[in-house]
């Protein structure tokens, strides 16, 4: 039998379903694993053991007096803290948030609940997933399980290290300018962002709204599609969520053939600048897309240079109305100031976020404010649209974009924490398909060869909607390599 | 209009109500040059008749209906207020102080 950190969710599922393990027994195994790893990998915020052991002694003893089993029976997963569980602590990697517990469940969280699985605890992030390393959480680093000194990613560095360290086999982040797919890259895993609209936003604390979308996680693609078919469609609680088919995984008859795909590489996304090690396992990720049929061209997104302000200048004027409303009086924390409303509201938020949430406050405050909007803001808007329109004309010749999903392997910690622009030019090719509202994956295609040896993300950018075709070209990609099936060196008395 | 760097971010930080201390608001100041220095690579393209693109979907054109339901109820709301008297949030006086 294979072991709880082996499986993928499916495989876990179907154990568990066949009785050749429990719910129970599925817990059992995670906190053993969490208990062995996570003083060292720094992912967890909070963990609900009791919740999680009762949720499975439920589902046992339903599935004994013959209850269905959901598609996801008895798998452990894990949200970034920035999602609402009613009862679990969504600190958001924030003190002005430390020990707040929502009130109120997620849509996307009521909806896997529903289909069985058990939610085990909230994930280290950067603060209000303002960050590209974990290093702007105010609870503490998150560490990437191929190299303990480098980062592992980030704003959702806790569930991408859930996942590749094989503590849960899915795990939830949000995606703002690729705060799952980046981390993905960086550890070695599946991360999937849907277009924008796909999923529910309802329960997820607010950044920057107009790019923010719930993102999962996994060590396998055809869990990305189940859990992408079970957290789809239409919420009446969020309405900018489309009113969309339920997204079907394509199963073609040939399903390795990827025969009449035509995929553009964007002459942008490959600069000399991009080191050798990135572009020599991204080009041969092509040649295996070209081996199974795939047609690759080179295209142009000639406004790519413009993406990483554009992205600032929007998300930050996003984050700047978003987190108005923490002020110290409905909840997290509050310093009295002074003794007046305004000095009350100003000492608390002073004294409650960290230095690059105030960056983007200040920064998103300045290009809204009077005199400066239409220099800044109005004319980020302008270039959003120039990139959307990149995008549009490329799928006129291709359906699929693809390219590197980081500049880099992960960088060390430490290396780029002072250095705010340096941080930021970490989501160049990320940021891109937010602006642009587009489903894009990012999945293992390789490793540095230098020590340490470390993951390489190959990102697939589909036009809007067309969710389904990025994964199941990912799918037939990881069918064909085995990038995926690698595992980070962990030092485990639980890995059994 | 010649603000100092550093009095544009105690001007912002008060419109953001955020407090920052000296030396933060020196740091920022220098941050802010070099962010917004970067960022200028937007002033030099030509945008003229370029449409704002604010959301990448137009939202939903139905919404749900219009009915009244049940909603927090007063408890959990005012479970996580950092101070409360009886059923509401207490805050320092508004009226009368300053401003």
């Amino acid at each position: 039998m294979r072991s709880y950190a082996e499986l993928d969710a499916l495989a876990l599922r179907e154990e568990t379903v066949s009785g050749r393990r429990s719910a129970a027994q599925n817990v059992a195994e995670c906190f053993a694993r969490i208990e062995a790893l996570d003083r060292e990998l720094g992912v967890f915020l909070s963990t609900e053991r009791a919740r999680a052991e009762q949720r499975a002694t439920e589902l046992d003893a339903g599935r004994a007096h013959g209850e269905s089993a959901g598609a996801l029976f008895g798998v452990p997963i894990a949200f970034k803290s920035n999602f609402c569980l009613e009862g679990f602590e969504s600190n958001c990697g924030s003190k002005i948030l430390a020990g707040w517990r929502a009130p109120y469940t997620a849509t996307v969280a009521q909806r896997l609940v529903d289909a069985g699985a058990i939610p085990v605890g909230m994930t280290n992030m950067d603060e209000f997933a303002m960050g590209s390393s974990s290093e702007n959480s105010a609870f503490q680093l998150t560490r990437n399980p191929w190299a303990r000194e480098r980062t592992p990613g980030g704003s959702s560095s806790g569930s991408a290290v859930a996942v590749a360290a094989g503590m849960v086999p899915l795990a939830f982040g949000s995606d703002t300018g690729g705060s799952v797919r980046q981390p993905a890259a960086l550890c070695g895993i599946h991360g999937f962002k849907p277009s924008w609209g796909r999923v529910s936003r309802y329960g997820l604390v607010a950044f920057g709204s107009s790019l923010d979308q719930i993102s999962p996680f996994a060590r396998s693609v055809r869990d990305l599609e189940l859990a992408m078919q079970l957290i789809s469609g239409r919420d009446e609680c969020d309405a900018t969520c489309m009113d969309l088919d339920a997204l079907q995984p394509i199963v073609p008859d040939d399903e390795q053939s990827l025969a009449g795909v035509r995929i553009g590489v964007p002459r942008e996304y490959l600069p000399a600048s991009l080191p050798a090690e990135v572009a020599r396992e991204v080009r041969a990720a092509l040649a295996v897309l070209q081996r199974l049929g795939a047609e690759i061209r080179e295209v142009s997104l000639p406004h790519t240079e413009y993406a990483i302000p554009c992205y600032y200048v929007v998300a930050m004027a996003e984050a700047s109305s978003n987190l108005a409303r923490y002020e110290g009086v409905r909840y997290g924390a509050r310093v009295e100031g002074s003794g007046s409303l305004q000095s009350m509201f100003a000492a608390t938020r002073g004294a409650g976020f960290g230095a690059e949430v105030k960056r983007r406050i200040l920064l998103g405050t300045y290009v809204l404010s009077e005199g400066y909007h239409d220099e800044w803001y109005g004319r980020a808007l302008k270039v959003r649209s120039l990139i959307a329109r990149d995008f549009e004309q490329a799928f006129e010749e291709v359906d699929l974009v693809a390219g590197p999903t980081s500049p880099t392997p992960a960088f060390a910690l430490g290396e780029r924490s002072s250095d705010p622009v340096a941080m930021y030019l970490a989501d160049a090719l990320t940021v891109p398909a937010n602006l642009a509202g587009l489903p894009a994956i990012s999945t293992p295609c390789g490793f540095t060869s230098s020590a340490p040896r470390l993951p390489i993300g190959l990102q697939l950018i589909g036009p809007m909607r067309a969710d389904a075709r990025v994964l199941r070209v990912a799918r037939a990609f990881e069918a064909a390599t085995e990038h995926a099936q690698q595992r980070p060196p962990l030092a485990t008395g639980a890995a059994r | 209009m010649s603000e100092s760097p550093s009095q544009v971010v105690r001007r912002i930080a008060s419109l953001a109500r955020l407090e920052v201390r000296e030396d933060e608001a020196q740091a920022l100041a220098t941050q802010f040059e070099r962010i917004l220095g970067q960022f200028q690579v937007l002033a030099a393209l030509d945008v003229s008749g370029v449409e704002e693109g604010a959301s990448p979907i137009r939202p939903a054109e139905q919404r749900r209906a219009d009915l009244p339901r049940p909603s927090l109820p007063v408890e959990q709301a005012l479970a996580n207020a950092p101070a409360r008297v009886e059923d509401f949030y207490r805050v320092p006086k508004t009226v009368g102080g300053e401003e």
